[in-house]
This record gives C-alpha cells, sequence and structure tokens, in this order.
C-alpha cells in the first residue's frame, strides 16, 4: 500500500517537474550540441510488471531537434493489437524559445495497418503522427503509455540508439512482483558512468551527459559499443498462454509445447506422399535433401501474420494446401516432413541479416527475428534456410552465419553458434580469354564461379531473371567496361556443388584507347577491378570489422593483334598487409599472348582505430594496381 | 520486315482467338508453355483479361456502376510469383461506398499429364482498413509452381460516377488476348482519353435497353374506401453507349533510366465524367473543357476565395516593402518571405487546405496554402501574379480536362522582361527554378476572372556544372585545386543535398561524391545566399588517373570529372529521354608537367553534335610550355529527346566517353 503511494507521489513530482521544465534552446550544454543533429533532453522510460500477464510500458521524452535529419525523432509510431493496447499518447511542440506552438491528442494521429511490402496481411495497426517542422530548433515532448498482455519480452534500455544525437539524461526504471526471478545483462558500461539502484521488485538505471557519437564507416554498430541493458522474467505470458522457464531448456520446452506442437496437423495423406518418397533411401542426409528440395519447389516466401500467428507458425496442412507461408510457417512445414522421413531436425530461433547478432545468452527470453531449421550433427551441423527457393542444401548463408542461436527440441532449448566459412572459401574465380584488335575493341569468354557469401551475391543478382533483364544486369556489374554487349549468357545455380556459374561471351567497342601515335593503351583487368576503399574518417573514434573476409583469383590469357610490339610488362608483385594479401603476375607466353594473374585475399577481423588509414592505404594501392595498363606499339 | 511481322502477328490472333477464355477454362497447351513466344524474356504474361462495366439500376439507388474483372494469367517462372498477389482498393466516405464481391480464384498446374486445380479459399482473402478512405481486399494465390497459370474474377461496384476505372491496355508483363466491354447509359457522359505509342481499335455500338421495376403505391382512403397499397410497374428504357476493344499480343513496357512517370506511356484510356443528364431534369456538367475544368477550380472557396483575403498579411506586407518601387525586388522578397514564412507539410494540392490564413498564421500548409498566400501578396503589391495549376511528374500527364489532371499550384509574375515561374514550397528553389516534382510539361494559369491558358514549365536556361582544375603533376600523381560553379536547376538539386549538413559532413559528401581523389580541403560558397550561384571549392590530391607503362606515362586529362559510363545501355527505347530541363557540363582543366618530362603526344582536339543542334560535345586541348589546358563541353539543348533520336543520343554518349577516355603520353627523359 505505502509502495503504491509513494510511487503515486514520485509519478505527482516528476509530472510537476515536467511542467516547470525549460524547452529553450538556451539551456543547452554546449558539449552535446557539437556535430549534433538533436539533443535527447531527456527519456524516460518506466516498466512496471504487474503480472504474469500484464506490463505497462510508459516512455516520456523531450528532444530537441536542430536540422531536418533529426526530424525522425519527433515522428511517434506505436503497434498496437489484440494483445497491446496504446492506453495513452500526446505530444507537443515548443519553438526555439521555449513556446508551446501545437498540442496533439491521440484523435489526431493517423491510424493504419501495420502491413508493410513483404507482408500479405497483418492484424497489427499502429498509430502514427509525424510534425512538420516550422523553423529549427524545435523541440519535442511526448508521453505514451503501452498496456501489454505479453511479458515475454521487456523492452530494453539503449541510451544511446542514433548517431550524431547528443544526450542529457536518459533513465529507466523497472519494476516487478518480488516473487519473479529477473535476469538481466548489463552491456558496455565501461566507460562510462552509470547511475544504478536495485531494490526488491525495483530496477533503475540512469545516465547523463552523453555527447553524440558520429557513424563510422565498418563500425561495429551502436549495440555493441554503446550500453544497455536487457532483462527477463521468468514468468511471461504470450500468444494467450503462461510460462515459466529459469533456463533456456524449460523456454525452449516451452516454446516446443506452447506455441508448436499443436501446429502441425499433416493430412494422412501427406504423410504417406512423403514415406514413399523417401522409401528406399538409407542415408538421412540424403533423405533430408529430398525433403528439402520439395520443400523448396512447392513453397514460397509470403508473410500473413493473423491472431496468435505472429507468434505461431501457421498450421502445417495450410502450409501444404497453399505453397506459402512466413518464416515460421515454413520451417515448421519442413520440421514435420524432416519427422516424417525420419531425419532429427530442430526449429531455431536467429537473429538473421549480413550483421551477426547474438541470441543473448544470459536473458532467457523471447528474441530473434527470424527462425530456419538444424539438422544437427556431431560436429558442423546442417543449417537450412526455409524460405528460399533458391539457396542449396546446408549452404551457410550470411544471413545466419557465425552467431548464438536458440535450437527447439521436444526436451527443451539450447544455445549453439552457428558456423561460417574461411574467407578464403568466399571465392570468386574469373577465368578469361580475351583478344585486343587493332581497333581497340575487345571480345572474348569468361567463367566465373563463385562460392560461400560471394555465391549469394551472385546468386541474388543473377537468378531467376529474364533474359533482358540479366543482360542488364551484367551490364551493370560490369560498369567499369563501356559499350559492352553479350552474345551469351549462361548462368547456373550448381546446388551440388554450392556455386554459382556464369558463362559470358562479350565484346566491347574501344575498350583500348587509340593514342595519338596509333599505339594502343589498355587495362589488362577487363572483368573484375577491385576499387573499393572505405571513406576516409578524419578523426576516427571507433575500431572497425571486416565481418566477413573473401577471396577473388583472376586468369586472363590475352592475345594482342600480330605485328604489334609489347611495352615493358610489369614486373610481379605481391602486397603483404594484416588485412590481407594480393598479388599480380603478367607474363609474356608469346609475341601475340600474355598471362594476366591477379589474386586478393582479405582476412576477417576486428582492428584498432589507428589502424584504419592503413587499411585505406592498403585498398588504395590495390586500386592503382587493378588499373594497371599496358602498351602495344605496331612495329 | 514489317510486313512479315504483321503476318506473323495476325496468325498469332488467329491461334489465340481459338483459345477458350471461360473462368476455369485452362487448357493445358497454357499450362505446357515454356515461355512467352513473342518475348521470352517475360516472366509471367497476360494470357487474357476481361473487364466488363454496365450501369445498373435499382428503384431506391438508381443508377451504380458495376464492373466485372476477369484475368488469367501464366507464370514461366520464379520470379513471375510476384504476379499472383491482388490488391483490389475500394473507397468510401460517410454517404455511400464502394464495394467488391464475389471474388474467385484458382491455380491451375499439370502433374503426369493431370491438370491439377487449386481453388483460393475464402478465409485466404484477407480485408484491410488502408486509412480513412479506403479499405481493400487481399489475397496471393495457393501452390505456385513455375508454369502455372492463375486466374480470378470479381466485381466491384461504385455509386461514384467520376470512378469510373482506367481501362489498363499495357503492364509491365504481356498481354496476349484482352476483351474490355464498357456500356453507359445515355444519361451519363463520359470523355474517353487514350494514352501511349499503341493504336487502340475501339469499336463503338449503341442498343435500347429497358429497365422494369415495381412500386408499391398507396392510396389514401377517400370517403368509404379502405386505405389499400398497389404495386405499379414501371418501365421505362434508354439508349445504351457501348465501347468494345479486343486487342491481342499488347507488348510489356519496361522501365529505362531518364523515364520520368512511366506510367505515361503505358497504353490506357482514362475516363472522366462530363456530364449527367437524368430524364426530366436538367443536365449537369462536370468537365468538358479545360477552361471548364479550371473555372470550376477557380469558383471553389478553397481556390479562388483564397486569392482574395489579404487582412492576415497586410501588415506584414507593408513592413516589408516600406517604400520598394522596384518590382523585381518587390518579387523577390516576397518570394522569400513566404518561403520563410509558410512551411511545405509534404501534401500535394490546388485545393488550400484549412485556407490561406490559418496556414499563414500557423506557418504550415499544403501546396496551395503556400503558393496561394504567394499569388495573394504579390496581387496585393500590385504585380501582375496569377497562378498555375499543375500536374507533378508522379501525377503523370494531364492528357484530357479533369480535375485529376492537376493536383499542384504554383505562380506566375508577369514582367515586361517575360514569365516568371515561383514555387515557394521549396526553400531552395528559386524564380524559374523550380523543383523537378513540378518540371511536367506545361501547366494552366489561371487569370483573375477564372480565365485560363497554357503555359511552358521546362526551364529555358541551361543548367550548369562547370568545374575549372588547376593541377600539377609530379612523379606519384597529382596535387590541385578545383574551383566548380553550379547553376540553376542544378544548383537547386546541390543545394537540397548541401545544405544543413554540418562543415564535417559536408566534407565528408564531397570526399564521397569525388571519386579517386582525397579531398583535402573543401569549401562551398554561396550555399546559403540564393542570389548567387554557388562554389564548390576542392583541394586535392590523388595517385590515379595516370600510368607508367615502360618508360611513358599515359594520364587521364579530365581526371576525376571523366564520365565514365553510358546510361543509355538498352539497344532499343520505346519512349523519350527525360532530362526535364537543357544542360551542359563543362571541365577546364590547366594542368602543369615538370620538365622531366617531354609531351609526346596529345588527343586531338573535336567537335561533334547531335542532330538539330539538340546537343553538342566540343573537346579541345594545348600545350604551351609544359601547360596543358583542356577543355570538354557536353551540352544538352532540349528538355526531352525524343524516341527517334534515341540511337543518336546513345551513339553521341558513346562517343563522348571514348574521346574523355584518351590518354596524355608524356616520355621520362
Amino acid at each position: 500500500m505505502t509502495l503504491k503511494f509513494t510511487s503515486l507521489l514520485f509519478v505527482l513530482l516528476f509530472f510537476l517537474s515536467i511542467k516547470a521544465q525549460d524547452f529553450s534552446i538556451i539551456s543547452l550544454p554546449e558539449n552535446l550540441t557539437n556535430n549534433a543533429n538533436a539533443i535527447i533532453k531527456y527519456d524516460e522510460y518506466s516498466i512496471d510488471l504487474i503480472s504474469q500477464d500484464k506490463m505497462i510500458i510508459r516512455h516520456k521524452a523531450a528532444v530537441t531537434i536542430f536540422n531536418k535529419k533529426a526530424d525522425y525523432l519527433a515522428e511517434l509510431t506505436l503497434f498496437y493489437d489484440k494483445g497491446s493496447s496504446i492506453k495513452k499518447v500526446y505530444m507537443e511542440f515548443y519553438d526555439a524559445t521555449g513556446k508551446r506552438i501545437k498540442k496533439v491528442k491521440k484523435s489526431d494521429f493517423d491510424d493504419y495497418s501495420a502491413t508493410g511490402s513483404s507482408t500479405l496481411y497483418s492484424d497489427n495497426r499502429v498509430k502514427h503522427y509525424s510534425h512538420t517542422a516550422i523553423s529549427y530548433p524545435y523541440t519535442v515532448y511526448y508521453e505514451y503509455e503501452l498496456n501489454w498482455r505479453y511479458t515475454a519480452f521487456i523492452p530494453s534500455w539503449n541510451p544511446i540508439n542514433n548517431y550524431n544525437v547528443g544526450v542529457e539524461k536518459s533513465s529507466y526504471s523497472f519494476t516487478y512482483p518480488p516473487s519473479f526471478e529477473i535476469q538481466k545483462i548489463e552491456s558496455n558500461f565501461n566507460n562510462y558512468s552509470i547511475q544504478k539502484k536495485t531494490s526488491s521488485g525495483l530496477l533503475k538505471y540512469s545516465i547523463s551527459n552523453l555527447e553524440p557519437l558520429k557513424y563510422e564507416a565498418m563500425s561495429q554498430g551502436l549495440s555493441k559499443i554503446t550500453p544497455n541493458v536487457k532483462i527477463a522474467s521468468n514468468k511471461f505470458h504470450l500468444a494467450g498462454v503462461d510460462g515459466v522457464a529459469n533456463n533456456w531448456q524449460e523456454f525452449g520446452k516451452w516454446i516446443y509445447d506452447e506455441l508448436l506442437v499443436s501446429r502441425n496437423n499433416l493430412t494422412s495423406e501427406t504423410v504417406s506422399k512423403i514415406k514413399k518418397m523417401v522409401k528406399d533411401i538409407s542415408d538421412p542426409i540424403e533423405r533430408a535433401k529430398i525433403i528439402y528440395e520439395y520443400v523448396q519447389n512447392k513453397t514460397r516466401y509470403i508473410n500473413v501474420a493473423v491472431g496468435i500467428g505472429g507468434w505461431q507458425p501457421m498450421l502445417t496442412n495450410d502450409v501444404d494446401r497453399l505453397g506459402y507461408g512466413d518464416c515460421k510457417a515454413l520451417t515448421f512445414y519442413t520440421k514435420s516432413l524432416m519427422d516424417i522421413a525420419e531425419v532429427s531436425s530442430f526449429y531455431t530461433v536467429v537473429y538473421a541479416g549480413d550483421y551477426k547478432k547474438d541470441i543473448k545468452k544470459d536473458v532467457v527470453s523471447l528474441q530473434g527475428n527470424h527462425v530456419f531449421l538444424c539438422l544437427p550433427r556431431e560436429k558442423d551441423s546442417i543449417w537450412l534456410e526455409c524460405t528460399s527457393q533458391k539457396v542449396p542444401f546446408g549452404y551457410k548463408n550470411s544471413f545466419t552465419d557465425d552467431r548464438d542461436v536458440l535450437l527447439i527440441s521436444p526436451e527443451g532449448g539450447k544455445i549453439i553458434h552457428t558456423s561460417t566459412n574461411k574467407p578464403k572459401n568466399n571465392l570468386l574465380e574469373t577465368t578469361s580469354t580475351y583478344t585486343l584488335k587493332e581497333n581497340g575493341d575487345i571480345q572474348g569468354m569468361a567463367s566465373i564461379n563463385s562460392f560461400g557469401t560471394q555465391y549469394s551475391e551472385h546468386l541474388m543478382k543473377f537468378e531467376g531473371l529474364s533474359p533482358d533483364d540479366l543482360d542488364k544486369r551484367m551490364k551493370n556489374h560490369f560498369s567499369f567496361t563501356n559499350n559492352l554487349s553479350f552474345s551469351k549468357i549462361e548462368v547456373a545455380n550448381n546446388k551440388k556443388e554450392q556455386r554459382f556459374e556464369e558463362n559470358i561471351t562479350f565484346s566491347a567497342e574501344n575498350y583500348g584507347v587509340i593514342n595519338p601515335d596509333g599505339s594502343l593503351i589498355f587495362n589488362l583487368n577487363a572483368l573484375n577491378r577491385i576499387s573499393h576503399i572505405p571513406n576516409r574518417e578524419r578523426n576516427r573514434q571507433t575500431s572497425f570489422e571486416i565481418s566477413r573476409g573473401f577471396k577473388d583469383v583472376d586468369v586472363y590469357n590475352i592475345n594482342i593483334p600480330e605485328d604489334y610490339e609489347m611495352s615493358q610488362l610489369p614486373k610481379p608483385i605481391k602486397i603483404t598487409s594484416l588485412f590481407g594479401i594480393y598479388s599480380l603476375s603478367v607474363e609474356k607466353k608469346s609475341d601475340t599472348s600474355l598471362k594476366y594473374k591477379r589474386s586478393l585475399l582479405i582476412h576477417k577481423g576486428n582492428y584498432k582505430k589507428d589502424l584504419y588509414e592503413d587499411y585505406r592505404s592498403f585498398r588504395k594501392k590495390i586500386k592503382k594496381l587493378e588499373n594497371i595498363k599496358i602498351v602495344i606499339t605496331k612495329i | 520486315m514489317k510486313n512479315y511481322l504483321l503476318i506473323l502477328v495476325v496468325l498469332f490472333s488467329s491461334i489465340t482467338w481459338s483459345q477458350n477464355h471461360k473462368f476455369g477454362k485452362v487448357s493445358k497447351a497454357e499450362l505446357e508453355e515454356k515461355f512467352y513466344p513473342l518475348d521470352s524474356s517475360a516472366n509471367a504474361a497476360i494470357l487474357y483479361t476481361e473487364r466488363k462495366t454496365n450501369f445498373e439500376f435499382d428503384k431506391k439507388k438508381g443508377f451504380f456502376i458495376v464492373e466485372k474483372y476477369f484475368v488469367r494469367i501464366k507464370i514461366y517462372n520464379q520470379a513471375g510469383y510476384e504476379k499472383a498477389t491482388k490488391k483490389i482498393l475500394a473507397y468510401h466516405n460517410t454517404k455511400a461506398k464502394e464495394s467488391v464481391f464475389g471474388i474467385k480464384a484458382t491455380t491451375f498446374n499439370i502433374e503426369n499429364g493431370k491438370i491439377i486445380k487449386t481453388n483460393l479459399q475464402k478465409k485466404d482473402i484477407f480485408q484491410e482498413e488502408e486509412n480513412k478512405y479506403y479499405y481493400s481486399y487481399k489475397f496471393t494465390m495457393p501452390y505456385l509452381k513455375p508454369g502455372c497459370v492463375v486466374e480470378w474474377k470479381y466485381t466491384f461496384s461504385t455509386p461514384f460516377f467520376s470512378n469510373l476505372n482506367e481501362v489498363k491496355l499495357q503492364e509491365d508483363i504481356p498481354i496476349k488476348n484482352l476483351n474490355v466491354r464498357i456500356a453507359t447509359p445515355e444519361y451519363y457522359n463520359y470523355n474517353a482519353i487514350t494514352k501511349g505509342f499503341i493504336q487502340i481499335p475501339m469499336k463503338k455500338d449503341k442498343v435500347n435497353r429497358k429497365v422494369s421495376y415495381t412500386d408499391i403505391v398507396r392510396s389514401d382512403g377517400l370517403g368509404w374506401t379502405p386505405t389499400k397499397s398497389e404495386s405499379v410497374r414501371n418501365e421505362f428504357s434508354y439508349d445504351e453507349h457501348i465501347q468494345t476493344i479486343k486487342m491481342s499480343n499488347i507488348p510489356a513496357i519496361k522501365n529505362e533510366p531518364f523515364a520520368g512517370n512511366i506510367n505515361n506511356y503505358k497504353s490506357g484510356i482514362n475516363y472522366e465524367l462530363s456530364y449527367i443528364k437524368p430524364p426530366n431534369e436538367p443536365l449537369k456538367t462536370y468537365a468538358t473543357s479545360w477552361e471548364a475544368v479550371v473555372e470550376k477550380i477557380y469558383n471553389n472557396s478553397a481556390f479562388g476565395e483564397q486569392l482574395k483575403k489579404n487582412n492576415h498579411f497586410e501588415q506584414d506586407l507593408q513592413n516589408l516593402l516600406q517604400e520598394l518601387n522596384n518590382t523585381n525586388e518587390k518579387i523577390i522578397l516576397i518570394y522569400q518571405f513566404v518561403k520563410n514564412k509558410i512551411k511545405w507539410n509534404g501534401y500535394d494540392s490546388f485545393y488550400s487546405d484549412e485556407g490561406v490564413r490559418k496556414s499563414y498564421k500557423e506557418g504550415v500548409g499544403n501546396v496551395a496554402d503556400i503558393n496561394l498566400n504567394l499569388v495573394a501578396m504579390l496581387q496585393h503589391a500590385g504585380i501582375d501574379a496569377n497562378p498555375v495549376l499543375i500536374s507533378t511528374i508522379d501525377n503523370g500527364i494531364p492528357l484530357f480536362p479533369t480535375r485529376k489532371g492537376f493536383n499542384y499550384v504554383i505562380a506566375r509574375v508577369a514582367t515586361p522582361n517575360g514569365h516568371i515561374l515561383l514555387d515557394a514550397t521549396d526553400k531552395n528553389s528559386g524564380p524559374n527554378i523550380l523543383p523537378k516534382r513540378v518540371l511536367n510539361f506545361r501547366g494552366r494559369v489561371v487569370k483573375n476572372n477564372g480565365e485560363s491558358e497554357w503555359v511552358e514549365l521546362f526551364p529555358k536556361k541551361h543548367s550548369i556544372n562547370k568545374t575549372l582544375i588547376s593541377a600539377k603533376f609530379n612523379e606519384s600523381g597529382f596535387t590541385g585545386t578545383s574551383r566548380k560553379t553550379i547553376t540553376n536547376n542544378y544548383l537547386l538539386d546541390y543545394r537540397n543535398a548541401a545544405r544543413d549538413k554540418s562543415e564535417e559532413s559536408l566534407l565528408e559528401w564531397i570526399d564521397e561524391k569525388t571519386e579517386g581523389v582525397e579531398v583535402i580541403n573543401a569549401r562551398v560558397s554561396n550555399l546559403d545566399n540564393l542570389e548567387k550561384d554557388a562554389i564548390e571549392t576542392i583541394q586535392f590530391e590523388t595517385e590515379s588517373f595516370y600510368e607508367d607503362i615502360a618508360d611513358k606515362t599515359y594520364i587521364s586529362p579530365l581526371l576525376y570529372t571523366q564520365m565514365t559510363e553510358n546510361p543509355f545501355k538498352s539497344e532499343n527505347r520505346e519512349f523519350p529521354v527525360f532530362f526535364n530541363k537543357p544542360w551542359a557540363s563543362a571541365t577546364i582543366i590547366n594542368m602543369s608537367i615538370p620538365d622531366i618530362y617531354t609531351i609526346e603526344n596529345l588527343p586531338e582536339s573535336i567537335r561533334f553534335a547531335l542532330p538539330n543542334e539538340m546537343g553538342s560535345f566540343s573537346y579541345s586541348i594545348s600545350n604551351q610550355e609544359r601547360k596543358i589546358e583542356v577543355i570538354s563541353k557536353l551540352i544538352i539543348n532540349i528538355p526531352i529527346v525524343s524516341v527517334g533520336h534515341y540511337q543518336d543520343l546513345k551513339e553521341f554518349y558513346k562517343k563522348v566517353i571514348t574521346k574523355q577516355n584518351e590518354k596524355i603520353v608524356l616520355i621520362k627523359k
């Protein structure tokens, strides 16, 4: 009772203090405004876990916005659905002198469906308000209150969530019934002064005076370098079901029992069809390949999120009937077929994306944004992406590689780490024979094979296109060679070898440049010039990362017209640096032919900020060498 | 060749018409087809599309429009799957509502020589509120496989007579057969206007139709006769106008660089309600001519009346102009004042939303709020100013008299030295320098009495990027400075990108766009001074743009300003190249060569042009005592290059790139 009263008093006092707050720009601390697009004057999250199925989220913030790049911070987007409601929302806008210019009520908000472009239907909805800036700077103040019936994930605290935004004060408070067990993980607290208060049923953090951070190329991302707190409760509620989990084993079991197992309703007809398909095959891997191929041919990715379907897979029989579903539906469907084929497989939850993000081990809660399938093996488990019709069986996708994921089985959950390719296996091999003609035109053919991450890049670019589109894509791919035309383009997705194959016959007018004296100058590397140099950072503050390495190997047999003399050929070059190895050699084979060989290996790694210029200069040297030319002169 | 093609087309049409175009009657031949015979690049093709529009009569509601749609799509590969998702939008307001019903859909596959049908189930159709005025039905077809055929049909009905949907005759996939029938009662008159490059064979017919219905009429008891109800049979007849279009083998339309709005070139017919003339009632005109359309807009209180309001700015205007006499100065002052006074909320419209007064007071408004205030202020200051109604690029080209043919309004001032167009929604725009969205052929200037006439919108003056570089070559590369002057519409783009950037991020931005050099220092002058052209000054160094080969050194004369990629890659093109302004790009380089080299060779100077002086390229190079001067000038004199000149333009670009790629040859002494 007393607790309730004091917290009420606290809220009241707090409310008064806001009203007295000064929203004029005079009161802004200067160290926070340097290079800032906005300043968060304060940002207050308070989350009350009232009971297993009730959580109240209150958020109040005031942000001063200096220019249009930060206008997004004055927009408010709130999602709601059947299990979560917007109790209250309110905004105010102030001009530079601190005079209020506008009040925005809940009824002023736009209300629309949260269906995005990749979603066919979702019953989630959005309330949204965006303001037209009349002049800068201005200040937005907003507060809202959300009531959630699901508690399996609790909003985390990320006081530094934006680049080029200063933070005067950010705080986070979390209350919970003392009988609940709370897990928490505090990341990147070093180097920051954070006030922390814990007592029975209460967790509080606050931080102040944070200078704006600037985005730097190849940086690891804010969540890996700035402080954040993530919380989970052992008692929770989701999709209409209560749950208790003190560890991943229990959490995984709950997901399996409550969200998955009842979703399998395949008909006996389908069961016998699948059984027949794998009847005489003894090797489980071979059986799995047949199932995976069957699913790839039958289904496509369509997101439909209805009711608790947002959390649960569609019924397997619906997937079977419709031939579509989202990642949950397609993965669980594949798993159910694997079960019929007596292949052991696990529904697996992951944070998917090229950016590697772990399921955080130390907080047992609903995490991740994607599911896929694991076929467990002693060593080197097999991973199956069930939403793609294109990728091969067991392909190590950069979408899900090298990170902690949650495996779910009838016995429970388990965190394991997915495997990844070595840089040398992210390989692009180009071999070509081309001929330079007296008028500067070239013509030739090339075969390009890609593996690993380069496989998926080429797959995404070139697979499944009409001849017209393929021609356009290829021209853009080789955009440094002008006037290019192809008389043949063949591409093949060699799933068996996990290799993408391109075979082209090409010609390019005026590739070599005729000098005023009649000699011809041309670039030896006609097909694969690695010329990217990361942006210059004049005063780098953060370390940098090469998250995946790669290797490019090019071998060209180049013919020149008869009765021409080659200029002196470049000497073999090998550059070995911390970041990789570049080598190049040009060899004369006859009076009219030469062989160009070039390879580049880039290592994966995390590097100190001081090495950034070294990396740039390595890439600059490469760019220069990629443009190496020779001259041929008529005898 | 042409005749041969014609025969082919005729042959194809006779074959295709023998197919069964009834819903559900997909043939094995259709399912077994591996690619579209006339365009193997198609991922999907519309085998048949049907649209039947009728007006039906209900004794309570009167006439309403009923449209029946049916489409059969062949999907050749997975990339074509996106064509198997359908969304149908319907409008409603507080008074009436459009409806969609009878959705039926089936996927057809062929398995072991047998046709397998999979029907779309009701529960797999989703209804959704899109926003306050629109709701939608959405579905995606079940059980897709490469090679499958999908079909759907539905009925759409609307009580809004001005919402007679566009007849789409071309899509981004080919259409094999198309059958459209539009029947309208004599009471409803529509203007049918066609667009696109395809000849549309339209057949017109007239039939007489009868409508009969029963009414219950109650006669009151008179004297001793009791009250009774009796049913009365009513009947009336009218002429029905029928348009039918049957077409075959319509090619797909594909996007290209500098396309503008590709919808402008897609073949189709738009219907604008012209007038309604119910029996025994006076004729009600909707829109019949541009004059009438404009007059109607002008007479709406959200347009014409707004121009007459001046109390709200009276005092500000006086303070602003004071004793000023020069008209040009007045125009600029008022224009800049409005730009600063009212900020654009992002909404297009030629009608003021909450009134010019309120938007003036609050400092926010839609396009009309801002530009009608601008016109009113100019007029009140005694300047000859008028609003100009416009269709933005996104809204397409207004082809026929309709209010939908406009969605935007700007201002025009008449001066003795010509006309000045002004748009105050973009703070970086200037007199006759309009935002890109506005540069769409022509607009309609509205006089004070509501009369109107066309006015050209494309700028007359060239937008120019001119770069002066002074560079020093030494054995390890170049150091130098460059000074780039940016004018007119290029400057508008530049300011929109560069203004509001901090000094640091401005430097980074210049770094990024100046490829191949290390920017040591950069400065932009006149970024905020709208009366002057902006000048970007860069100090740079680079190890690129030269090559040591054996004893010779080869220099790319234009350094980082060299054009390296031809944007025109397609062999053919079906619609014009839309530059939307005349423009020029020039580089003048002074390069000094150290005396350890002798200059062996320079590229030759040259000039060549596009036909009819549509554009030209000149390149000159000279050497005076180890100082090499290079001048490269590319000029395009017209905002739009017609399809007929596409090959000329492509070839022209190719020659420019080849010329700019030629090298200076040095020999080390």
